[in-house]
């Protein structure tokens, strides 16, 4: 089930969100979030519930059998739920892809070895879901949390389907205190907000990012016909609808928490606006940002180590942190430019913040635009197809497809998209007016939106990873 | 705060300010879900639900064609069936040819449950009873499309379906979940629009023995391959010819056998352009199989079918067509001399 569906929308969340408010009582309600977020995941497909509720009972075993233990055996306990966690990461969403890579790598030697290639299916939002509960039993283990000896409040919070499949990703410790308190009263004050931010999230989603998506998606389905125009329009438009696609998803992700009564961590803080990519990752996609960071970039030395180790840390963690988005040579390459690219800011730092603020956000956009090629197209020659089209300056006529209504309306959502992605407040920041005007503009836009999503019920791009 | 039940938490909430905002936002919304609804029914552009107070935006020929039979002054002795196929087809072409007096009664979207219940209204309501029947399809014709909602809504032609049509009651979701979006919203305000001023003048109109008023129109090689699309939806998860639009044909032919009604069933041609492309695309081959095997063995004596699928077959000329799926003037004139010829 996805949030810009008629099921959703009309259908499950109504009765999920009034079921929840009419239940009194912790335990109940846990159950019902509970049951709810397994039949918004099982909506998808139902032999995957087996696979959460599997992860969800070893993490709250485990977390619960760290502090009885000491030293090594305490690192053998967490070792079991980071061998869970990451033996089905492994299986379901890599195992595949390493099989293709070793084919490949023989193949280079003259060698041609049979490998066992699975047809396996990956479920969605597993990268988002292992993440969370590994962070539980880390945190357990660190100290930094005391396990819940509630397994229906633990269930709860790892199946969540605000956020369960594609973030952002919660930590226990953000949520604890909503969770611990979710029969509490002075709650239902967060649903102006809840309702708001869903509402602006669904609009950036289909009025904006599936409108952009439905013009460039056609111009990265052939790179070899790109001309100049239309390779620069696929990319700036794809660099548009990332954003709006994935920040929208986050907003209607965030509202949704809000109308349960759940505050979840930002996950976007207008990324365009950064002056330089260590910025850039301070504001894109926050919650795993600040995963890698915790549980990756730092117990590998981050920058303690001195400079080389510091770059070798950073460049580490962006190739995982690529690969994470999927099981692709594509995403490592992704990786592994942003990787670079955060080792040389830090190297030249001192330098580069002495330069204009405009040339630096400018020149900061930039390079995540071109990064992005890499990360939307599938291999490397369509990526090299789209450069090279994008600086021959050869060709700047319109496609014989778009007529002059289609340009109106691709050019005119770029624009507006851009002037609010560069120059408006996010939707973290708004505050949201209680005013009746501003109630009845928000219906509008709401029933505007519904109208729009019909025939294209366009999948979250995030959900893929 | 009061924690005593439901109902006082609400109470409690719309005291708020954050709570009135909320009550207005799902006031408004179902204020708005009301308005949207309320012109969708009272403008209909698309006649889908036959309740529109001002003129529909698109064809509604159904009707037309209807009307145009209720003033011919003398019964047609051949009727011209089909979709927008054979709008061109000329009854004085083929009156010329036979000697007998024809009108084209062929729809926009027409598939074998329009022609069975245009038929089944003529014989029994308005007592005409052709001697021949000609049908122009192309293979999309036998698609999985539902049922056009001007058929359902049509008056006179409702009660001849074999099924009789749901009330709109429950049509409604499945047809707003299925038609309204931006573009249908747009043709609301067009339908408005023209109703206040006046229709386009280059509207498909038609002449009194049903034919289309029609230009000729020049080919246009880039327009086809635009439009591409037009054919390339008629397949649309087609792999065979859809089952109950095999039974309505045979329907047909039960009840013309009853009024002993000959058919002439005529496999119309597509441009080379949007034939080869197709056969990339979709099953068209073996659905163009499947329906030659059922006109030519599964069908009675009084059944003959014209395979004019190419136009190497009629002797017609590859640059004679309107757009991808549609056969130009001169095309059509070769098709009903070949049909007409043969007899």
């Amino acid at each position: 089930m996805i949030f810009n569906s008629y099921i959703f929308l009309l259908v499950f969340f109504p009765i999920a969100w009034v079921g929840f408010w009419a239940l009194k009582g912790k335990q109940p309600r846990y159950i019902w979030l509970t049951l709810a977020s397994y039949l918004f995941y099982g909506y998808w497909d139902w032999r995957f519930t087996g696979l959460l509720l599997v992860s969800t009972m070893i993490d709250f075993y485990v977390a619960r059998q760290i502090p009885k233990h000491t030293g090594r055996n305490k690192k053998l306990v967490l070792f079991v739920s980071l061998l869970a966690n990451l033996g089905m990461l492994a299986f379901f969403k890599y195992f595949n892809f390493t099989v293709d890579s070793l084919q490949s790598l023989f193949r280079l030697f003259q060698l041609s070895p049979t490998l066992p290639n699975l047809d396996i299916i990956l479920p969605v939002g597993i990268s988002f879901f292992t993440f969370q509960t590994m962070s539980y039993t880390i945190d357990v283990y660190r100290g930094k949390l005391k396990p819940t000896n509630n397994f229906m409040e633990f269930a709860c919070y790892v199946s969540l389907f605000p956020q369960l499949v594609a973030g952002p990703i919660v930590r226990f410790s953000d949520i604890v205190d909503d969770l611990d308190n979710i029969d509490s009263g002075g709650r239902t004050q967060m649903f102006h907000r809840g309702a708001s931010m869903f509402i602006v999230g669904l609009a950036k989603k289909v009025i904006i990012a599936d409108t952009v998506a439905f013009f460039i998606n056609p111009l990265f389905a052939d790179t070899a016909v790109l001309t100049s125009m239309t390779a620069w329009v696929a990319i700036l438009g794809y660099t548009i609808q990332l954003y709006f696609d994935f920040s929208g998803y986050s907003d209607m992700a965030l509202g949704l928490g809000l109308l349960f009564g759940l505050k979840f961590p930002q996950n976007f803080h207008s990324p365009y606006k950064s002056v330089d990519i260590q910025d850039f990752w301070r504001r894109w996609h926050m919650s795993l940002s600040a995963w890698l960071k915790d549980y990756l970039y730092i117990p590998l030395g981050g920058s303690r180590k001195g400079d080389v180790r510091t770059f070798v840390n950073m460049g580490l963690t962006m190739l995982l942190g690529g690969l994470w988005h999927g099981a692709s040579w594509n995403f490592v390459v992704w990786g592994a430019i942003h990787g670079t690219l955060l080792g040389i800011t830090k190297l030249i730092k001192p330098w580069y913040d002495t330069l204009n603020y405009w040339f630096r956000r400018i020149l900061t956009l930039a390079l995540v635009m071109f990064a992005w090629i890499f990360f939307r197209n599938e291999t490397y020659t369509d990526s090299v197809n789209m450069l090279s089209a994008m600086f021959s300056f050869g060709n700047w006529t319109m496609p014989s497809t778009w007529n002059f209504e289609s340009q109106i309306i691709l050019f005119g959502m770029m624009l507006v998209a851009s002037l609010i992605a560069l120059f408006s407040p996010n939707s973290y920041e708004i505050t949201y007016s209680t005013k009746k005007s501003a109630a009845i503009a928000l219906a509008f836009l709401l029933i505007t939106c519904l109208v729009l999503m019909n025939y294209t019920q366009v999948v979250f791009l995030y959900y893929q990873f | 705060m009061p924690q005593t039940s439901f109902y006082a938490r609400f109470r409690y909430a719309l005291a708020q300010a954050e709570g009135r905002f909320f009550v207005t936002l799902i006031a408004s919304f179902f204020i708005f879900a009301s308005l949207l609804l309320t012109a969708i029914l009272l403008v209909d552009p698309h006649e889908d639900f036959g309740t529109g107070i001002i003129a529909p935006i698109v064809l509604t020929n159904r009707t037309e064609k209807l009307e145009l039979l209720d003033a011919l002054p003398e019964k047609p002795e051949i009727l011209v069936m089909g979709s927008s196929r054979v709008f061109t087809m000329d009854p004085e072409q083929i009156t010329t040819l036979t000697d007998k007096s024809a009108f084209n009664a062929s729809v926009s979207y027409g598939r074998p449950e329009d022609h069975l219940a245009i038929l089944k209204f003529l014989i029994e309501e308005r007592q005409v009873i052709p001697e021949r029947l000609v049908i122009g399809f192309n293979a999309g014709a036998f698609n999985n499309d539902p049922i056009d909602p001007q058929l359902l809504n049509n008056k006179h032609l409702k009660k001849y379906l074999a099924d009789p049509a749901p009330p709109l009651i429950q049509r409604l979701p499945r047809t707003l979940k299925d038609k309204v979006n931006a573009s249908y919203i747009r043709d609301i305000g067009r339908s408005i629009f023209f109703s206040a001023t006046s229709m386009p003048t280059d509207r498909v109109s038609f002449f009194a023995n049903g034919m289309q008023d029609t230009l000729f129109v020049p080919y246009d090689e880039a327009k086809i391959l635009d439009n591409y699309y037009r054919a390339l939806a008629l397949f649309e998860g087609l792999n065979e010819p859809n089952w109950d639009r095999l039974e309505a044909f045979r329907a047909l032919v039960r009840y013309s056998m009853d009024h002993s009604i000959e058919i002439d069933v005529v496999l119309m041609p597509m441009p080379h352009i949007t034939r080869s492309q197709l056969e990339v695309d979709t099953n068209i081959t073996a659905i163009e199989d499947a329906l030659r095997e059922f006109f030519t063995d599964q069908m009675p004596s009084s059944v003959t079918f014209h395979d004019f699928a190419t136009t190497d077959a009629f002797g017609g000329d590859e640059q004679n067509f309107r757009d991808p799926t549609h056969a130009g003037i001169a095309n059509m004139r070769m098709i009903t001399t070949s049909i007409f010829e043969a007899l």
